[in-house]
């Protein structure tokens, strides 16, 4: 159990830098930007 | 040896194709001391061999890997052939059907010999499997062979295979490629299938070639993708428009790392390309936004496995981090990717390649969690990332090759960045600079 909180605590540290980081990157989205997932190109990507 | 030359040997018959695969399961067996492999198959490979002996004799000839040996990577299905994905979850995992890459090079007669070891659930750059084994170096033991494909690069910088398949969500083909001297392509996002491969990232994983030379590599993309990469060899670079980044890819860099490339990049200009400095994009911020979108989707896969035991340390806290993002943050990341491509997309009106080190530091030492670049001491996973995992979220072409050693002997890697679905241009300068680099 300690052992399990403190990979638990680990990850909370380094998802709340990551999060920090990445906080003022979302000033440039506006509403009408849509995500992009996925290339089409090449036939038969996932087939 | 190249699948070129093998193949001769083939035609010639020099040696047949059952020769041919009983050698390489001898020095599969007594010469892999580097942990490359996670299962051998040797009754299906010997059966195969005299399947294309026979066609060879009957004029049948189905192309450059017809009776050539390679292996998978252990996380490509293959029907009837245990596929771990260096996983406890998956010791017992026996596929019912082919990746589709598996089928398309049994399809173009090559005979697949080995699963290859990797980093647990490609889920790391070290290949320090603690369920399979720790991969080693070929090039240097005592260090590791970068992953998450490591076992592939080892075996074909051991010159014991000529070609193994891997993949790449964050690096996982380049980095090994880097580290191990030896070529990789992380094809444009969709160009490979991705149909029988475990996943890690769903919209940020890639699979593609790794070989000893980039000829091997553009065949394999043949032999992939269904014929697509057939373009003539260049004389010189002339007309070729190399882009040289200006910021964030040669900052806190190795200085022989900075060495090797920037010699490469002269030798391309040497050979005709039109050089010139760029300013590429905030790759940290991309960078960021890559992660975002890895560490939820990798976490999305794992969720129902609750028994840390079932996992290596390094790759549960990576699955617990995944966890800890918010919903509406995954997917402000995937709406930047939009805007982050833009941005990088701009890059290909004024090149057709961006020229970077693929790691700004070479193989470093089994069990090192931080390495020490310049002035600073970072952790040796984002170090080894840092270059290589924007182009995953980015979704563009990318190959690897060697560009020279360090003074120890330890190989640097030249990254070449194309536009989206310019992988045979990529193929065409890897190959035209390889061996003045190599």
């Amino acid at each position: 159990m300690p052992e399990q909180h403190k990979t638990q605590q680990e990850a909370e540290r380094t998802v709340e830098e990551l999060r920090k980081r990445f906080a003022p990157l979302i000033q440039r989205l506006s509403p009408e930007v849509e995500p992009a997932v996925v290339f089409s190109c090449g036939s038969e990507p996932d087939k | 040896m190249t699948v070129r030359e093998l193949g001769q040997q083939l035609r010639s018959r020099k040696v047949s194709c059952v020769e041919l695969i009983d050698q390489t399961l001898a020095a599969l067996k007594s010469r892999d001391t580097f942990r490359s492999v996670i299962t051998l198959m040797e009754e299906s490979a010997h059966a195969e061999a005299v399947e294309r002996d026979k066609e060879l004799a009957a004029g049948v000839d189905r192309g450059a890997f017809h009776g050539i040996p390679i292996a998978h990577k252990d996380l490509l299905y293959t029907r009837g052939v245990l596929t771990t994905a260096g996983s406890l979850l998956f010791r017992d995992f026996v596929p019912t059907y082919d990746a589709a890459v598996v089928e398309r090079f049994k399809t173009a007669g090559a005979i697949c010999v080995a699963k290859t070891n990797l980093h647990e659930l490609a889920y790391g750059i070290t290949s320090g499997n603690p369920h399979y084994g720790a991969v080693l170096n070929p090039r240097d033991t005592t260090r590791i062979p970068g992953g998450s494909s490591g076992g592939s690069a080892a075996l074909v910088a051991a010159g014991l295979l000529p070609m193994t398949t891997g993949s790449d969500t964050g690096g996982s083909i380049r980095i090994p490629a880097s580290y191990c001297g030896i070529t990789g392509l992380k094809p444009t996002y969709g160009r490979v299938s991705r149909h029988g491969v475990l996943p890690l990232a769903f919209s940020l994983d890639h699979v593609g070639p790794m070989g000893s030379c980039v000829e091997d590599c553009r065949l394999a993309m043949d032999a992939m993708t269904g014929d697509r990469f057939k373009l003539p060899a260049l004389a010189t670079l002339r007309g070729m428009r190399i882009g040289v980044p200006r910021n964030f890819y040669f900052e806190r860099i190795d200085p022989e790392v900075n060495t090797a490339v920037t010699r490469a990049i002269t030798e391309m200009g040497r050979q005709g390309a039109a050089v010139s400095e760029i300013q590429v994009p905030d790759m940290d911020a991309i960078n960021t936004a890559a992660l975002m979108v890895q560490l939820p989707e990798a976490s999305s896969l794992y969720e129902r496995h609750t028994d840390a035991r079932q996992f290596g340390n390094d790759v549960w806290l990576l699955i617990q981090q995944g966890k800890l993002i918010p919903a509406h943050e995954y997917v402000n990341a995937q709406r930047l990717r939009t805007l982050f491509r833009q941005d990088f997309d701009a890059l290909w009106e004024k090149i057709d390649v961006l020229a970077t080190p693929t790691t700004p530091i070479v193989a470093p030492g089994v069990g090192e969690t931080t390495v020490q670049i310049g002035a600073v001491r970072e952790n040796t996973r984002m170090a080894t990332t840092r270059l290589v995992r924007a182009i995953n979220y980015l979704g563009n072409p990318a190959l690897s090759l060697p560009c020279g050693k360090t003074v120890a002997g330890l190989p640097v890697g030249l990254q070449l960045i194309g536009a989206p679905s310019s992988d045979p241009k990529l193929l065409q300068v890897g190959r035209a600079v390889e061996a003045s680099v190599a």
